[in-house]
C-alpha cells in the first residue's frame, strides 16, 4: 500500500515547483504584451517618454523572465521525478502539448530573449520591435499549449486505455484542441494574468509618482496599466469557468462551490465504482493472455470507469474483492475534500474581481479626465497590489483542488500518480527546492527593487536612463 | 504517407539521438565555458568578457534541455519516467546548478558589489563542473544498467541508491565528460577571445584534450569487459509498448555486438579520437575556428558512440533484466508518434539554425 506521508510530500513538492513557476507567469505574459504595445507607440510616435518606459519595464520583465525560464526547467523534470506513475499512465497524451510548446514557442521566446535584451543598439527600431512582438506572441501561445495539457487533465478527451501497454493512449488529437473547457480557460487565465500584471505596473508607477509626481514615464505607465487592467478585469469575469461543467468531476466541484449537499452525489459515484471493479476484473483476465473477443468487448464497454476502481487502491490491494465499506470510503473520497474552502474561495475571487474593477476604473478616470492623480489613489494602488496576486494564486489553487482526488479526472487518482520514493528522499528534495526557490525569489525581488530605485534617482536628478 | 510502427520507432530513435546531439552541443557550451570560467580568466573584467560570449545565447541554449526532456516524455514516456525516478538524487543536484545558471549569467553584472559577483562566479563554475560530472555519471549508469524493476502494473521501483550510482565505471565516464566539455569550452573561448584569455584557453585546451583522449580510450577498453545487454527472445517491433514481453541476457562485451555485425560502425568511435587529435593540431597552428569545429565533431560522435553501442536498448535494468527498456517496447503509441513526427522533423533543424543565429547577433 502507498504511504500517506509519501503522497503528501510528493504533492507538496509538486505544489512548490508549480506555484513558484506560476508566480513568474503573470508578469511574463502581461508585461510582454504591454512592452510590445509601448514599443509600438514609441516606434510610431517617436516620443522619448515611451522609449524610457520600454527600457524601464524591460528590465523588470527580464528579471521576471529569467526566473520564469529557470523554474520552468524544474517543472519539466517534476513529472518524471515525482509523478512517475502519472507520466507512464498518461504521458502518451499529456506530453504532446508540452512537446509542441517546447519545440516551438518556448524555444522561440528563449532564443530571442538574448537579442531582445542586449540588442537595443544592435538592431534597427523596427527589427527590435519585431523581436518584442515575437516574444509577446510566443509566450502567450505557450500559455495556450500549457492550458491544453491542463484542460485535458480536467476533461480528458481523445484518449483511450490500452490493455496491452496498460496506459492511456492518444486516439484523436483534435479532441484535445476542441476541449469545451479550453476556450474559457484560455480567456480566463490569460485575462487573470494580464490583470495581475496591470495591477503590478499600476502599483510600481504609483509608487514612483508618489515620490516624484513629475515622472512622465510613470504617468504614462499608470494610464496604460489602468486601461489594460480594466479590459482584463472584464475579460476575467466573462471567461469565468466556474459556472461551466463538462463532466461529473466538475459538477462535483460546482456543487461544492455552491455549498450544495454533496451526499446526494454518492449513489452515482458508487455506481461508477461498481462498474470500475468489473472493468478491473476483466482487465486482469485479459492480461492472462485470454484473447476472447467477447471479453475484450465487455472490457471496452466498461473501461471508462476503470479509474474509479483505482480509487479503491488506497484501501485495498485486492480491488476486485473490495468490501462495501471500502466502496463507501472510495465514493466519499471522490468528492472534493474541502468543499467549504472552495465555497469561500470562489466568493473571495468574485470580491477580488469587483475590487480590481473599482480600482482600475478610478485609475482610468483620474488619469484620463483629471489633471492629476490624487495621493490617496496612488496609495490605494500600492496597497491593493496583494489582492490580485492572492486572487490569481487562489484561482489556480481552486482548479487544482477542485478536481481532487483526481490527477486526471476520472482516470487516475492523485495518490497513485507518484513515484516510489522514500520519505527521506522526498524530504531532501522538498528542502532543496524550497531553499533554492526562496533564494531565487529573493534575488529577483532585490533586483527589481534596485531597478525601481535606480529609475527614481535617475528621474529626480534629471539624469538620462 | 503512412509508416508502420517499427519504422516510426526507428525514426524516433534517430530523432532522440539527434536531439541529444543538439542538447550536447548547446549544453556543452554553457557547461564548458562556465566550468573554465575561473581557470581561463583571473580578473573581473576578463570574467565578464568570458561570460559575455555566451550570455546572449544562454537562454536559447538552455531551452535545448527543456526540448529534449519534452521529446523524451512524449515519444518515450516510460524511458523518461524510469530515468527521472531512478536518477532522482543526481537530477536534483543538477537542477540546483541549472536553476542558478541563468540568474547567474543575467544577474551577475546587475550589481557592482564584488562579493555578489564572486559568489555568482563560484556558483557558475562549480555548477558547470557538477553538471558535466553528473552527465557522465548518468551516461555511465546507462551503459552499466540501472537497478530498476517494473511490476505487472508498470509501476517503477528503483532498487539502488545514490552511492551505488557513483560506481567506478560511472566515475570514469564523469571524468571523460568533464574533459570533453572542457575541451569543447576551451575551443570556444579560444575562438572568441584574444590576449590573456586566449593564451589561457589554449593551454587548457591541450590539457583537456590529452586527458580526454586517454580517458576515452580507457573507457573504451573497459566497455569491452563491461557487461552489455542483448534481447534473447522474440520481440515485437510492431506490437503495443509493453517492456515486459521479452527476455534479456547480460554478458561481457555485448555492447560490441553492433560493431561486430556492422564493422563500418567503428568509424564512429574512431572519429572521436581523430577529431579530438585534429583539434589539438589545429590549435597548435592557431586555426581557432576549425579547431572549434573539430571539437564539435568530437562531441557529436561521443554521443553517437554511446547511442550506437546501446542500440536497441535505451535503458537496461541490471536487477530485473527483462524490465529493460528498448526502442521496440518503450515508445509512445502509434498515434502519438505519427502525429508528432512531422512537427519534430521540421522543428529540430530550425532549433539548430536559431541557436546558431543567436551567436551571430552577438558578433555584430
Amino acid at each position: 500500500m502507498i504511504s500517506e506521508t509519501v503522497v503528501e510530500l510528493s504533492r507538496w513538492q509538486f505544489a512548490i515547483t508549480a506555484l513558484y513557476h506560476f508566480l513568474f507567469i503573470p508578469l511574463t505574459l502581461g508585461l510582454a504584451v504591454l512592452l510590445a504595445v509601448m514599443e509600438s507607440i514609441y516606434v510610431i510616435s517617436g516620443k522619448a517618454v515611451y522609449q524610457s518606459a520600454c527600457r524601464f519595464w524591460s528590465q523588470i520583465f527580464s528579471v521576471n523572465f529569467v526566473l520564469a525560464a529557470s523554474t520552468r526547467l524544474a517543472l519539466v523534470f517534476q513529472f518524471g521525478l515525482n509523478g512517475s506513475y502519472f507520466s507512464h499512465y498518461v504521458g502518451d497524451v499529456f506530453a504532446i502539448p508540452l512537446l509542441i510548446e517546447a519545440f516551438t514557442t518556448l524555444f522561440l521566446a528563449a532564443v530571442l530573449f538574448g537579442p531582445y535584451r542586449f540588442g537595443w543598439e544592435r538592431f534597427s527600431k523596427h527589427q527590435h520591435l519585431l523581436l518584442t512582438w515575437l516574444i509577446a506572441l510566443a509566450v502567450n501561445i505557450s500559455a495556450f499549449w500549457i492550458l491544453t495539457a491542463h484542460s485535458w487533465m480536467q476533461n480528458p478527451l481523445g484518449a483511450n486505455f490500452n490493455d496491452h501497454s496498460l496506459r492511456m493512449e492518444l486516439s484523436d488529437f483534435t479532441q484535445l484542441l476542441h476541449n469545451p473547457i479550453l476556450c474559457h480557460k484560455m480567456l480566463h487565465t490569460l485575462a487573470a494574468c494580464y490583470l495581475v500584471a496591470a495591477a503590478t505596473i499600476l502599483a510600481i508607477s504609483a509608487w514612483l509618482l508618489q515620490k516624484n509626481p513629475a515622472d512622465q514615464m510613470a504617468g504614462r505607465s499608470f494610464k496604460l496599466a489602468a486601461v489594460l487592467g480594466l479590459t482584463a478585469t472584464l475579460a476575467v469575469s466573462l471567461g469565468d469557468s466556474g459556472t461551466q461543467a463538462a463532466n461529473p468531476v466538475q459538477l462535483r466541484k460546482l456543487a461544492a462551490m455552491n455549498g450544495d449537499d454533496p451526499s446526494k452525489l454518492l449513489p452515482e459515484i458508487s455506481a461508477h465504482i461498481h462498474n470500475g471493479i468489473k472493468a478491473y476484473a476483466l482487465l486482469q483476465t485479459l492480461r492472462d493472455e485470454n484473447k476472447d473477443p467477447q471479453l475484450l468487448a465487455d472490457f471496452n464497454s466498461l473501461k471508462a470507469d476503470l479509474g474509479y476502481a483505482l480509487l479503491l487502491q488506497r484501501w485495498t490491494e485486492h480491488v476486485v474483492d473490495a468490501s462495501d465499506q471500502q466502496i463507501a470510503l472510495a465514493a466519499q473520497s471522490a468528492l472534493p475534500p474541502q468543499p467549504w474552502l472552495l465555497h469561500w474561495l470562489y466568493r473571495f475571487l468574485i470580491a477580488a474581481a469587483i475590487g480590481s474593477l473599482l480600482l482600475f476604473t478610478l485609475a482610468g478616470w483620474q488619469s484620463f479626465f483629471q489633471k492629476s492623480i490624487p495621493a490617496w489613489l496612488l496609495k490605494l494602488s500600492v496597497y491593493l497590489l496583494p489582492l490580485p496576486w492572492l486572487a490569481c494564486i487562489g484561482g489556480w489553487f481552486m482548479t487544482v483542488a477542485g478536481i481532487q482526488p483526481w490527477a486526471i479526472a476520472e482516470i487516475l487518482p492523485t495518490f497513485l500518480s507518484i513515484s516510489s520514493l522514500s520519505v527521506k528522499e522526498l524530504l531532501f528534495s522538498v528542502t532543496v527546492y524550497a531553499l533554492i526557490y526562496t533564494a531565487l525569489l529573493l534575488a529577483g525581488l532585490y533586483l527589481s527593487r534596485e531597478i525601481i530605485r535606480r529609475q527614481l534617482s535617475a528621474t529626480t536628478t534629471g539624469a538620462v536612463l | 504517407m503512412s509508416l508502420d510502427y517499427e519504422t516510426l520507432r526507428l525514426l524516433w530513435w534517430a530523432l532522440l539521438v539527434l536531439g541529444m546531439i543538439g542538447f550536447a552541443l548547446a549544453e556543452g557550451l554553457l557547461v564548458g565555458v562556465t566550468l573554465l570560467l575561473k581557470l581561463s580568466a583571473k580578473t573581473d573584467t576578463d570574467r565578464q568578457t568570458v561570460l559575455n560570449g555566451i550570455t546572449p545565447a544562454a537562454m536559447g541554449l538552455q531551452a535545448w534541455l527543456i526540448a529534449i526532456t519534452a521529446l523524451l516524455f512524449a515519444a518515450w514516456p516510460i524511458v523518461y519516467t524510469v530515468a527521472f525516478s531512478s536518477f532522482q538524487a543526481v537530477l536534483i543536484l543538477m537542477l540546483v546548478a541549472w536553476l542558478g545558471r541563468l540568474p547567474g549569467l543575467y544577474f551577475r553584472n546587475a550589481s557592482e558589489n564584488a562579493d555578489w559577483r564572486q559568489n555568482w562566479d563560484k556558483a557558475l563554475s562549480y555548477g558547470g563542473l557538477l553538471i558535466a560530472a553528473l552527465l557522465g555519471i548518468i551516461c555511465g549508469n546507462l551503459l552499466k544498467g540501472v537497478p530498476f524493476h517494473l511490476d505487472s502494473d508498470m509501476r517503477i521501483f528503483f532498487l539502488g541508491d545514490f552511492w551505488g550510482l557513483l560506481n567506478p565505471f560511472a566515475l570514469l565516464l564523469a571524468a571523460v565528460s568533464v574533459t570533453l566539455f572542457a575541451l569543447y569550452g576551451a575551443a570556444f573561448l579560444q575562438l572568441k577571445n584574444s590576449g590573456d584569455i586566449y593564451i589561457a584557453s589554449r593551454s587548457l585546451m591541450f590539457k583537456a584534450g590529452l586527458a580526454f583522449l586517454v580517458l576515452f580510450a580507457l573507457a573504451g577498453l573497459w566497455v569491452t569487459r563491461l557487461e552489455g545487454y542483448h534481447i534473447t527472445s522474440e520481440f515485437f517491433p510492431n506490437g503495443d509498448a509493453n517492456p515486459l514481453n521479452k527476455f534479456v541476457k547480460r554478458n561481457d562485451g555485448l555492447w560490441l555486438d553492433n560493431y561486430e555485425h556492422q564493422p563500418s560502425l567503428w568509424v564512429i568511435p574512431a572519429l572521436v579520437f581523430i577529431s579530438a587529435g585534429v583539434s589539438l593540431y589545429l590549435t597548435k597552428l592557431h586555426r581557432s575556428y576549425f579547431a572549434f569545429l573539430a571539437t564539435s565533431i568530437t562531441v557529436v560522435f561521443s554521443v553517437l558512440t554511446v547511442a550506437i553501442s546501446m542500440f536497441p536498448f535505451l535503458l537496461p535494468s541490471n536487477r530485473s533484466l527483462n524490465s529493460s527498456l528498448t526502442i521496440w517496447d518503450a515508445s509512445a503509441s502509434f498515434n502519438s508518434l505519427t502525429m508528432l513526427l512531422w512537427p519534430v522533423i521540421i522543428a529540430l533543424p530550425l532549433l539548430a539554425v536559431l541557436s546558431r543565429w543567436s551567436f551571430w547577433i552577438e558578433r555584430k
